[in-house]
């Protein structure tokens, strides 16, 4: 050899031989199966994902109770109606019962009066979203 | 339109199998890091459409998978090919003109450092430009051309016997 340039043509005079038969096909499925293998979800991480939707649904159903329990404490306090409100006539029945229950020698007639005049009140109550009871308040407060 | 992977077989594969297997002196070792090469091209065949050179990013590819097997296999005390086998893997992947100088070739590409037989494989026999070596590499192309230099130079030395 002369110089570095008869390596440099020795070298260029060699080909590429032929690689192994099904070499394509048997890198192309492993390849295949290892990237499939990679996105499915482990055993390990399926529990993680399991206990992450429990302690989600619990940590959404004691926020869900928290705010029910304290909205109420906060309407007694307020004394405003519940969330879940009786219907006119019923708070109005209820009233009246009360009522009634310490004037035994009432007649029918005046009976009958009170609960009309309850029920209206009750009513007017309803229509103007603030309760019969609060409007006593205002009234007592003048 | 993004490549496959059976596309990027067919244009990088076999080179890059050749390319393993004289990086690591051993067919098998090649067939099982290439596979790893081609998982990896697969999870990355949304960021390929990007980029500009993917010979070069393919090979890139193949030499990172071939450096971490080869850590591996330190880390498990596992013995390193000697250089009768990368001798050997030489021959098995490029073929010369006649035995006497294919013999020659692959021994002396053998005992020349790592570094500079890649550079001469990639050059020469996988046709890379100095550029998309260094890209490989992660070199300059003067580093590139000088271990390029230098092991041509170690290769005539020890074919003329004087080692």
């Amino acid at each position: 050899m002369k110089d570095e340039r008869d390596v440099e043509e020795l070298l260029e005079r060699f080909s590429s031989r032929a690689v192994p038969p099904g070499l394509k096909e048997r890198t192309i499925r492993a390849a295949g199966q290892k990237v499939r293998e990679s996105r499915l979800l482990t055993p390990g991480y399926r529990w993680v994902l399991a206990a992450s939707l429990v302690l989600l649904a619990l940590v959404i159903l004691a926020d869900w109770r928290i705010s029910v329990v304290g909205q109420n404490r906060l309407n007694s306090l307020l004394n405003l109606p519940r969330e879940k409100a009786l219907s006119p006539e019923k708070q109005a029945e209820e009233e009246a019962a009360e009522l009634l229950a310490n004037l035994p020698d009432l007649d029918a007639a005046f009976k009958n009066l009170l609960r009309r005049v309850f029920l209206d009140e009750e009513r007017a109550a309803a229509q103007s979203g603030q309760s019969s009871q609060r409007f006593t308040e205002g009234i007592h407060e003048y | 339109m993004p490549l496959d992977i059976s596309q990027l077989f067919d244009r990088f594969g076999e080179a890059m199998y050749r390319y393993l297997t004289v990086k690591l002196g051993s067919s098998h070792d090649a067939e099982d890091v290439l596979q790893e090469v081609f998982c990896r091209l697969a999870k990355y065949s949304f960021r390929l459409r990007f980029v500009h050179d993917l010979r070069a990013f393919a090979f890139r590819i193949a030499r990172n998978e071939a450096c971490r097997f080869l850590q591996r296999k330190i880390h498990g005390e596992q013995v390193i090919q000697p250089t009768a086998h990368f001798a050997e893997s030489v021959r098995r992947s490029y073929a010369g003109p006649d035995g006497l100088s294919e013999r020659a070739v692959a021994e002396a590409l053998a005992r020349i450092p790592d570094e500079q037989r890649e550079v001469i494989v990639l050059k020469v026999f996988e046709g890379l430009c100095f550029r998309e070596i260094a890209a490989v590499s992660g070199q300059s192309i003067n580093t590139v051309a000088s271990r390029y230099r230098y092991g041509i130079a170690k290769m005539r030395a020890l074919m003329e016997g004087g080692g």
